[in-house]
């Protein structure tokens, strides 16, 4: 298998801090790939590099075999990788529906465009994460769960090939957390590949194929959820970090 | 909540907001012009000049949510460059008040270039900056300017009538706000709102948003350069008191702020609320100032969605409830 | 020669004036990210305050008259800006605080109506203060008035003290611990809104004492209050927005280069700091002397 992101030998500092460090790791199509680690470990970083937020100081990011290190977001969304943010990001003014459908805008200023066909697939969106009944509320009114499935909305929205999942259980209850990692589970199978970032493991164990961990921005193993989770440096790592739940 | 309701509403197929531009136009143009007096006409001039500025800081500000503090450097340029061109090259003022607009445009992408780079505080100063360095070189000017420095006399009017001047100004209003109402409600309006509210989510969304605001800037300067060319022809005088001053960037934001920003018939409302005002108010120096200020702090701390979008609110509101209703 | 020592006296003069204006509104920024806009009405504030208090049978002041000696009015109009600026912060800026764009309407606002209120009680004609003290001495055929000296050190005297405040007191260590963590200083228990009410005291305190010495030098009107708010605002940029120390190093440039450009190019005066202003913020937006925001 041909891998979909590959991350070489990245690095990022803040003044004299080291966030990401000699990162390397590669996500095959298809997959649904863990990414964790302790709390500030650098995911978020990392995050923000391969979407453009950051500029990498060394190393490389290839997507669909393109070196996409230091473009701008809108370039590395448009060719098909979209996120989810950790706390959500909506635009508070518009309405949920209306929300999906800026992902769905294109840059070109006289492209034709359909704006049937935008809201409607903007709908379509909406339902497929279970905001159908929500979708002329404006996001202050959606409870902390529905503004979680409209980050995902939104992230869908820009048809991507890649999901950057940022945390995408915290503060979800149990029932909550089983119908998104449903919504999850689901991606791979209209041909998207899937990134999750958390620190919390536990809730991964079952959802993810392979699992990634970093610790002080590098990486410390890589495998089956199973095995990383015997492995005695990622123990170390969490019971020096506090613990894995 | 209301308010997206109410802006999406359409009668007859057509946008509530077009609608409001019809029957401000009916207005405007056949009903005023009978029953005003030359002194009204005289300030309703002023006060379509005042609504386009109004309109232009807005659809920067109200809707992308750059605030800009500097909005008299798109006016000024305007009206400079629609003045040089008509005194010096004996241009027509039909096409100079058009190139003026054109020259603020450019203007707009000057400072956007550097302001994408910056946000909030950064901006507000750079913009307000641009302004402040406009005005001291336009006081260096010294091309057959009699008396005050930087000031150009003898600008060729668009006619000498009050009557003519305030249909064009009226026109060139209505046109203005038929072009914003258009591009706000466009997917350019979309992407602007989406910018002002998370612009770090609308680049996730795929957005190009440096682009985008650099088109806002474009398209505010170029109305603002267009309010102030027109300016400078219906006075005849272009000087950096009237054009450059801070004061001109206030009230374009006390405008906005006052009818409701982000919604482009707003301001107009506002503008036509200021320049009415503070005509009428004359005699009593400055208290009408004073007055003004105080109301806008007002109206920012009890109706923050501005008066004139309260009021249309409260209308739709009404007409539901008296209407809708039984029918339901 | 005599220029030369000119430039430097007169420069250091109304630098340091301008830290003063330019420190409280960067402490204001420092502490709660609001952009003050209102900074430049404090500065006009203080001297009026003074002006009024220290007339007596002024028929031009539309206010009644105390007649108090000068040491008085100038203590009556730091007291007065420093209860003033934290009313003015605890009734329109707290509750619009998280919206800064309201903030800057808000302030704005403010200083426009307190221009206006200046304008109806004093007319819109400049005032000056009478200087504290007559008379000069010359060195080097360089005339300095006794009052610019006074001035200098007062305000050398001011900066110092709150140099000591900020590093040596509880609540001066709270205010840098604000500035650069809010989070931060609320986790370790630092009471952000009273420690806010405090820096807009201070601030305004700092304003007034600045106002007063510009009036007493160059004379003050009600709508000159936009000077030393461009003034301090493009200090504070130059600085670092929040950075006391990047503050008064970048008072220092701009007075003397403002003073410079006065002596030898006086038609350019203010264009040339503002050119020079904006190039740094087109290149430099977190300042000349401020470091990158950390995410």
């Amino acid at each position: 298998m041909k891998p979909i992101l590959e991350l070489d030998r990245l690095r990022k500092s803040f003044g004299g801090l080291c966030a990401v460090n000699n990162l390397s790791f590669s996500v095959q199509a298809g997959e649904i790939l863990g990414f964790i680690g302790p709390n500030g470990a650098g995911k978020t970083t990392a995050f923000n590099l391969i979407m453009g937020v950051y500029r990498p100081d060394a190393g490389r990011i290839l997507f669909k075999g393109r070196d996409i290190s230091g473009w701008p977001t809108y370039k590395i969304v448009n060719l098909g990788i979209a996120r989810t943010f950790q706390i959500a990001r909506p635009f508070h003014h518009k309405t949920v529906v209306k929300n999906v459908e800026i992902s769905t805008i294109e840059n070109a200023l006289f492209a034709r465009e359909n704006r049937a066909a935008r809201w409607e697939a903007s709908c379509l969106c909406c339902d497929r994460v279970g905001l159908a009944d929500d979708v002329d509320k404006l996001p202050g009114a959606l409870p902390h769960a529905g503004l979680r499935r409209l980050e995902v909305a939104k992230a869908l929205g820009t048809e991507p090939d890649l999901v950057l999942f940022d945390e995408p259980f915290a503060g979800l209850s149990i029932a909550e957390v089983e119908e998104m990692s449903e919504l999850i589970r689901k991606l791979p199978g209209e041909g998207r590949t899937v990134v999750i970032v958390d620190h919390n493991m536990r809730g991964l164990m079952r959802l993810v194929d392979r699992v990634v961990v970093i610790h002080f921005g590098e990486k410390l193993a890589e495998g089956a959820p199973e095995a990383v989770a015997q492995n005695p440096l990622v123990q170390e790592a969490y019971l020096a970090g506090g613990g894995m739940a | 909540m209301y308010l997206r309701r109410l802006y999406r509403k359409r009668w007859l197929g057509i946008p509530g907001d077009y609608w409001l531009l019809i029957g401000l136009a009916l207005v405007l143009l056949l009903i005023v012009p009978r029953l005003a007096t030359p002194n009204l006409l005289t300030i309703l001039i002023l006060a379509n000049i005042w609504a386009m500025l109004a309109m232009s800081w807005d659809i920067l500000s109200g809707y992308t949510g750059q605030i800009s503090f500097g909005h008299s450097f798109f006016f000024g340029i305007g009206g400079y460059t629609s003045g040089l061109l008509a005194l010096y090259l004996k241009l027509s003022p039909w096409l100079t008040i058009w190139l003026g607009g054109l020259a603020a445009a450019i203007g707009g992408l000057l400072i956007a270039l550097p302001a994408l780079r910056l946000r909030g505080p950064y901006l507000a100063l750079i913009t307000l900056l641009a302004a402040l360095v406009a005005d001291r070189v336009a006081r260096f000017l010294r091309i057959e300017t009699a008396g005050a420095e930087g000031a150009l006399y003898g600008i060729p009017p668009l006619s000498f009538s009050w009557t003519d001047n305030y249909y064009y100004s009226t026109g060139l209003m209505l046109l203005v706000a038929l072009f914003l109402i258009t591009v706000a409600r466009s997917k350019m309006g979309e992407v602007f709102e989406a910018i002002r509210d998370d612009e770090e989510a609308a680049g996730a969304a795929g957005l190009n948003t440096a682009k985008f605001k650099i088109l806002a800037f474009a398209i505010s300067g170029f109305v603002a350069g267009l309010s102030g060319a027109f300016l400078a022809h219906y006075m005849m005088i272009v000087s950096p008191r009237q054009h450059f001053d801070l004061d001109l960037s206030v009230e374009a934001i006390i405008a906005a702020v006052l009818g409701g920003m982000g919604t482009i018939t707003g301001p107009i409302a506002g503008g036509y609320f200021l320049v009415l005002i503070r005509e009428y108010l004359r005699p009593f120096g400055v208290w009408r100032v004073f007055a003004l200020t105080v109301l806008t702090l007002l109206v920012l701390f009890f109706l923050p969605r501005g008066f004139w979008t309260e009021l249309r609110i409260r209308l739709a509101q009404l007409w539901t409830k008296s209407f809708a209703g039984k029918r339901a | 020669m005599t220029a030369l020592l000119d430039v430097l006296v007169f420069g250091f003069l109304i630098s340091s004036l301008y830290a003063l204006a330019a420190v409280g509104f960067t402490m204001i920024f420092g502490v709660a990210g609001v952009l003050n806009l209102s900074h430049g009405a404090f500065v006009m504030l203080g001297a009026y305050i003074a002006i009024w208090a220290q007339a007596l049978n002024d028929p031009t002041i539309h206010l009644p008259q105390l007649g108090l000696n000068l040491p008085a009015a100038f203590l009556l109009a730091i007291l007065g800006v420093a209860v003033i600026a934290p009313l003015i912060y605890r009734v329109f800026v707290r509750p619009v605080q998280d919206r800064p764009i309201i903030v800057f309407l808000v302030t704005l606002l403010l200083a426009i109506l307190f221009e206006q209120v200046a304008i109806l009680i004093f007319s819109v004609n400049p005032r000056a203060l009478p200087a504290m003290v007559g008379s000069s001495f010359s060195i080097l055929g360089t005339q300095i008035e006794y009052n610019r000296l006074l001035a200098s050190v007062i305000a050398l005297v001011a900066i110092g003290a709150l140099w000591l405040f900020v590093h040596r007191t509880k609540t001066g260590k709270a205010i840098l611990a604000l500035s650069m963590d809010r989070k931060g200083a609320a986790l370790v228990g630092i009471n952000a809104e009273r420690i806010q009410l405090i820096v807009w005291a201070v601030s305004g305190a700092l304003a007034a004492i600045a106002g007063l010495f510009m009036a007493s030098f160059m004379g003050m009107s009600p709508l000159e209050e936009r000077v030393p708010l461009v003034i301090s605002f493009s200090i504070v940029v130059l600085g670092g927005l929040g950075s006391i120390p990047g503050s008064l190093w970048a008072a220092y440039i701009i007075g003397y280069a403002e003073t410079i450009v006065a002596q030898f190019a006086p038609e350019a005066r203010g264009l040339a700091a503002l050119i020079f202003l904006f190039i740094i913020l087109a290149l430099r937006p977190q300042g000349l002397l401020g470091r990158k925001v950390a995410h």
